[in-house]
């Protein structure tokens, strides 16, 4: 090898060896691009798929949007009476319930979409008349909502009673007549609204069996059902019957019957097998119902009103599993009445309202399928949607209108432990959120809504616009609540209502905000 | 328009000017109106006018004046002549001369019994202008005490001859008299009258009537008016004698006897007749029977002739002047019919008299015009040979002293009255029934019938009804069905193809029975609600009354044969028997000791049939028989169905046997007469037969078969003579609650829980259809 050819393959090895650590640098860079392109990404992709809510003295709540399930559309529903001045089949029956156009517009704000009629006991104790029949149709018509109607049980009209086979062919002619527009029962031009939902009695935990003059036990409760439910269909398949509409349910079990047997335990089981031991084309029990009075009169201790709603995270678990042992699967769960109490001294209505924000968020995170509070208007204790004088409307009406603005897909809140309770929606396109707060605290509270981040620049405005979504801050007052209902690439919507300045008499609106920047009080 | 003549104000008041006459005096009322004391406006001499109330509907004012015109065409020495007539502000009214008149009642005092020779001239008079009249075409209609007058010389004048177009009027605008005059006209009216058939034998009766009340002091019939109509249809001769034996020589009673036998053929020819054959039983008087005595001089002496028209009071008659009533038109039989159809009016062009046969039946007008309808029988004749009677055993008669015959004669007697009254006249009323237009909302138009086929015949399913079939009734012409239901409906639909007519809306709750009145226009329906519902079929159902007498279900109700009476049975442990016109009570039988299921007629009325919940099937007596049982009375009490519920009960048609259905899962026949138990009828089926409870049994109406629904939706159809089972019906997917034969025999209707109603024909061979 001569010398030229020596240093020719030295400069070539120094070459080498200085290009090595480039290679390496470069190599890490395009890593650290890589990982830092991933990081942006995710940053991105979370933060506009998760929120976090931030409270003072509270945990920082997420809320991802990527996980929701899919809200009942009956979520708020309420019962409703006859018609004020229409007399039932007997003449002891007269309607007391105004359907005055300010009822009827207050129901459509609270996005009610389930009326429960004739309510209460009423109609066990009377027969409603084809003109109450029509004129709950008609108010159907008017709110835009679905019915849901209960049968007579009971036998008041007849001083024999008839016996079950003809009081269930009464239950299946009541289907028929406001199901079937041809119906020979019905008169021409009559009001129509078909109803879809139907139940059997009201609370026959305390109703007197007419066959034997004792109360109803669960076997016999059972057995009218299930005659009640076929007669029914046979008038329209496509109903959807529920029960037992028992008067109570607690997670403890419930009532029991003079013979010892657990109410719902006991029906459960007995519609069960004779659903499968018989081969119908349709269900019997479409739907699990009760009702839903925790507290006595006269209760206004603020913590145990709002430790009840929290109740509802056990009972409708172990509902559910008690209804797939039963059935083999999921039923729907209905709670047709739901108020504070079923005596005639209402507790507050602003510690009622609170209680009920709380129970419907429950009840809500635990989707039960259909609710129906009690009552709107014609009854005012408990507190009703209105009250009787001046048809006012009360802070139970408020509730319900906030609620009428979340979504209508539940997104579980995560880590959201404290006084202020935070109940997460969004619609199907994921370009809405809603979130309710229930300020539980007699003081004020902030709360910080923002899209999550993962990169510690988060606060960097250049990149939080990165994020579709608008971070929103708000101050919610003692006992009040409010729902903030964020936009992609939209303005913030809050809507509240000042709970704590409300009074028995004069009940504050709904108030609507639109936030105009991410920090300007919204 | 709907009253009554009570306290009604009068046409024409005091110095009104009607026609050509000036209203002098309201002098009374009568039957029809008033009567009222006039002046000619520019003749010199005073008249009677009646006034005659209802306002005349302007669709027969040319009817009246024609009858009327008619009427005054007639000139009797024993007739007080219509002088003229008109409608003046649509009162129509009839004029008469003023004479000197005395009343009846001054003549003959009221309740005492008349030697025949006494009255036999005065007999011969009123003879004789009504077999005038006769000839001239003409009916009197309305023969009693108060259309006969006497002159001054003791002549008979007579009058109020019945206008048969002032009769439609009134039934048009259901107007009803006073009523004591509506009471007595019922008195005398001829049975055939009261179902609408009068014919010139009916005034026979009515003379018959007059005859029997004078010559025993008594009428032969009392009550109100309803049982008057009622005794008529059903009383037998041996009870028209009981009443007064003694008062009658035997040649006199058989007059009297056959001048008020129920059916107009049996009667005299005439009325020249009649009197001829009293006159002749007068002359042969036995000398042990009461001698006629000196007519009664000074009573008669007593009675002051006065001027007809004028009201000074008589010592004992009110100063009622009334007018003579004109009579039909020439040839047109006058009719107490309420509300003729135009169809079923005889024509007034038939110069013939129309016979008993030739005249359509029309609806019974109750004894005032009120809507009860004609007496409807049965086509079928009662007679049964040997070999089809159901028990082995011929049942001993109820009574001893031929009380079985007395059933005879009323089963011949109703069958009689049925043939004659007319198949015809029912094809025409069933016409007219089948065209009429029921109202039907939009809702009902569909047809809810399917066709079947049954047995190789024809039938269908009626799906009209929502709820559990809970009683069926044919239209007596067999056209239609009305059905009742729990879906608190009553449904009336073709027998032929389901076609709905009518749909019923007036209960509350379930409707638990259905019967059709016997001349098919009004329908009772009863149930949960407790009332028993009278409404007219033939209208659409127009509410007719209502009977509250229940104080729980009333689960059964049935027409008598007359149609006078209904019978109702409740769960409050009742049977009621009631009229069907007013809903006055005439009965109420206690006995039951639990709710009664069913009741039904003996189809001569004289019993009243009820099943129950106690298991009991119970007989009541609904009029005296013999010394044994009073009205109201408990004839038999059956209890072979143990203490299982008797849900359904029917009369074989001769009235004899009874066949009931119970809980034991046994049909089973007692005797109608003593309620005799006879071997259950299904002893030797029960293991193949019913094997479970029956709701309904029916007995067709020749007598020779019984079909039997049972909750299992069987139908048997079995001989009842050889107690052998010829058929079974298994179309049915529930419980069969009632079964029923059409009046033809031909077809059976079954209702059943699975909510339809199937038509279909029984074979003729135990084969199963289905």
């Amino acid at each position: 090898m001569n010398t030229a050819q020596q240093v020719s393959r030295r400069a070539k090895q120094r070459q080498k060896r200085g290009k090595a650590p480039l290679k390496l640098l470069l190599l890490l860079l395009a890593s650290a691009l890589i990982v830092a392109l991933v990081l942006v990404a995710a940053d991105l992709v979370r933060s506009n798929t998760t929120l976090t809510v931030q409270i003072t003295g509270q945990t920082q709540a997420r809320i991802d949007l990527n996980q929701s399930l899919a809200l009942s559309p009956y979520l708020l529903g309420s019962n409703v009476f006859p018609l004020l001045g229409t007399s039932s089949k007997d003449p002891s029956g007269q309607g007391f319930m105004s359907y005055a156009p300010l009822v009827v517009s207050g129901l459509r704000s609270a996005g009610v979409r389930l009326l429960r009629f004739p309510g209460g006991n009423f109609g066990e104790e009377h027969t409603l008349s084809p003109q109450q029949l029509n004129a709950f149709s008609d108010l159907l018509n008017q709110v835009g909502a679905e019915g849901l109607m209960q049968v007579q049980l009971s036998d008041p009209l007849d001083k024999t009673p008839v016996p079950l086979t003809t009081r269930a062919t009464r239950a299946a002619l009541l289907v028929e007549y406001m199901n079937n527009p041809q119906s020979i029962q019905r008169s021409v031009g009559a009001p129509f609204h078909p109803i879809k939902y139907w139940s059997v009695g009201n609370e026959p935990d305390l109703l007197t069996n007419p066959d034997t003059g004792k109360l109803y036990t669960v076997a016999e409760y059972t057995q009218a059902f299930i005659a009640y439910s076929l007669a029914m269909h046979t008038r329209d398949a496509s109903i959807q019957v529920f029960g037992p509409e028992l008067s109570q349910y607690s997670s403890a079990g419930g009532p029991q019957d003079s013979q010892g047997t657990l109410w719902m335990q006991g029906f459960l089981q007995g519609v069960g097998n004779y659903e499968r031991t018989h081969n119908l084309p349709f269900h019997l029990l479409d739907g699990v119902s009760f009702h839903y009075y925790p507290f006595k009169d006269g209760q206004q201790d603020v913590n145990t009103v709002l430790n009840d709603p929290a109740q509802w995270d056990t009972l409708v678990p172990g509902l559910r599993q008690l209804i797939r042992q039963a059935f083999g699967g999921d039923r729907p769960i209905a709670i047709t009445e739901v108020n504070t109490n079923s005596g005639k001294v209402p507790i507050p209505q602003d510690l009622a309202a609170l209680w009920w924000a709380e129970t419907l968020g429950k009840l809500m995170d635990n989707r039960a399928e259909y609710i129906a509070f009690f009552s709107t208007e014609g009854v005012d204790s408990p507190n009703p949607l209105f009250l009787q004088q001046d048809l006012a409307e009360t802070a139970m009406l408020r509730v319900m209108q906030l609620f009428a603005h979340l979504q209508p897909y539940l997104v579980p809140v995560q880590d959201a432990p404290g006084p202020v309770s935070i109940y997460a929606t969004r619609d199907g396109s994921q370009t809405t959120a809603s979130l309710f707060f229930v300020n539980q605290t007699s003081q004020s509270q902030q709360i910080s809504v923002q899209a999550e981040r993962i990169l510690p620049w988060g606060a960097w405005q250049g990149l939080q616009t990165v994020s579709s979504w608008q971070g929103a801050s708000l101050t919610l007052q003692g006992y009040s609540m409010a729902v903030l209902t964020l936009q992609r690439s939209g303005s913030n919507v809050v809507f509240s209502f000042d709970n704590s300045a409300s009074s028995q008499q004069i009940v504050p609106e709904v108030q609507q905000m639109v936030c105009s920047g991410g920090t300007d009080g919204c | 328009m709907d009253g009554t003549s009570k306290g009604a104000p009068a046409a024409f008041q005091k110095g009104q000017q009607v026609g050509n006459y000036q209203i002098v005096e309201v002098v009374a009322p009568t039957r029809f109106g008033h009567t009222y004391l006039g002046k000619h406006k520019s003749q010199p001499f005073q008249v009677v006018i009646e006034g005659l109330l209802p306002p005349l509907l302007d669709e027969y004012t040319a009817a009246f004046l024609k009858d009327a015109q008619a009427l005054k065409k007639l000139e009797h020495l024993h007739m007080l002549s219509v002088r003229d007539f008109g409608v003046h502000q649509q009162y129509p009214f009839l004029v008469a001369d003023s004479r000197p008149y005395r009343p009846f009642s001054q003549v003959y005092a009221p309740k005492s019994a008349q030697p025949l020779t006494l009255l036999l001239p005065h007999l011969k008079q009123i003879a004789s202008a009504l077999d005038y009249a006769h000839r001239q075409h003409i009916l009197h209609g309305d023969l009693r005490p108060e259309n006969i007058l006497f002159s001054a010389n003791d002549a008979v004048l007579l009058r109020g001859f019945l206008l048969e177009a002032i009769m439609q009027n009134r039934g048009r605008l259901n107007y009803r008299g006073e009523d004591a005059a509506e009471q007595e006209a019922m008195l005398y009216a001829a049975p055939e009258q009261i179902q609408g058939n009068t014919g010139y034998a009916s005034d026979q009766y009515a003379l018959g009537v007059l005859m029997y009340t004078l010559l025993c002091g008594k009428a032969p019939f009392s009550g109100s008016s309803v049982e008057i109509a009622f005794q008529k249809m059903h009383a037998s001769a041996l009870a028209l004698r009981r009443r007064a034996p003694h008062l009658i020589s035997p040649g006199v009673e058989r007059v009297v006897m056959q001048a008020l036998e129920k059916e107009p053929e049996r009667r005299f020819p005439d009325v020249q007749a009649c009197i001829a054959a009293l006159e002749q039983a007068h002359d042969q008087l036995q000398p042990n029977q009461p001698q006629p005595t000196p007519p009664p001089k000074s009573r008669r002496a007593a009675a002051p002739v006065q001027p007809m028209g004028v009201s000074t009071p008589p010592p004992v008659a009110p100063p009622v002047i009334p007018l003579p009533a004109p009579v039909g038109s020439s040839g047109k039989v006058p009719t107490f019919q309420a509300n003729p159809p135009e169809s079923l009016a005889p024509s007034p062009q038939t110069p013939v008299p129309p016979t008993l046969q030739s005249v359509a039946p029309m609806p019974i007008s109750p004894p005032g015009g009120s809507p009860i309808a004609p007496l409807r029988l049965a086509p079928q004749e009662f007679k049964r040979a040997p070999e089809q009677l159901p028990p082995a055993s011929k049942p001993a008669p109820r009574s001893p002293n031929g009380a079985s015959v007395t059933r005879r004669v009323f089963a011949v007697g109703l069958v009689g009255v049925a043939a004659l009254g007319g198949a015809g006249g029912w094809y025409l009323l069933s016409q007219r029934f089948a065209q009429a237009t029921l109202p039907l909302a939009s809702a009902q138009t569909s047809v809810p019938a399917t066709q079947i086929t049954v047995n190789r015949q024809q039938g269908f399913i009626f799906t009209g009804h929502l709820a559990s079939i809970n009683a069926l009734a044919w239209s007596p012409d067999g056209k239609l069905i009305a059905s009742a239901s729990d879906d608190t409906f009553v449904q009336v639909f073709e027998a032929t193809t389901g076609t709905r007519r009518l749909i019923y809306r007036g209960h509350a709750e379930e409707v638990a029975t259905v019967s059709w009145s016997p001349n098919g226009r009004l329908i009772a329906s009863a149930g949960q609600d407790r009332t028993v519902q009278v409404w007219d079929a033939a209208s659409g159902g127009t509410p007719v009354l209502t009977y509250p007498g229940h104080t729980d279900r009333v689960n059964s109700v049935a027409w008598s044969s007359d149609g006078h009476l209904l019978a109702s049975g409740s769960d409050d442990k009742s049977v009621q028997v009631w009229q069907a016109s007013s809903g006055e009570r005439s009965f109420t039988f206690l006995g039951h000791t639990a709710g009664v299921l069913c009741v039904g007629w003996q189809p001569d009325g004289s019993s009243m049939a009820s099943g129950s919940w106690d298991g009991t099937l119970r007989d009541w007596a609904t009029f005296q028989h013999g010394n044994h049982f009073n009205a109201g009375d408990q004839i038999f009490n059956y209890g072979g169905h143990g203490t299982n519920e008797v849900y359904a009960l029917a009369w074989s048609p001769d009235g004899e046997f009874i066949a009931s259905a119970g809980a034991d899962q046994t049909v089973q026949i007692s005797n109608g007469v003593d309620g005799t138990p006879t071997p259950p009828f299904f002893t030797d089926h029960r293991r193949t037969d019913h094997t479970n409870r029956v709701f309904a049994v029916s007995w067709s109406p020749d007598g020779t078969s019984i079909a039997s629904g049972d909750e299992d939706g069987n139908v048997y159809v079995w001989k009842a003579a050889e107690r052998k089972t010829v058929f079974r019906y298994t179309g049915h997917q529930g419980a069969v609650n009632v079964v029923a034969w059409s009046p033809d025999g031909k077809f059976i209707a079954s209702g059943s829980a699975d909510t339809t109603v199937h038509v279909w024909q029984p074979g003729s061979t135990k084969e199963d259809r289905k």
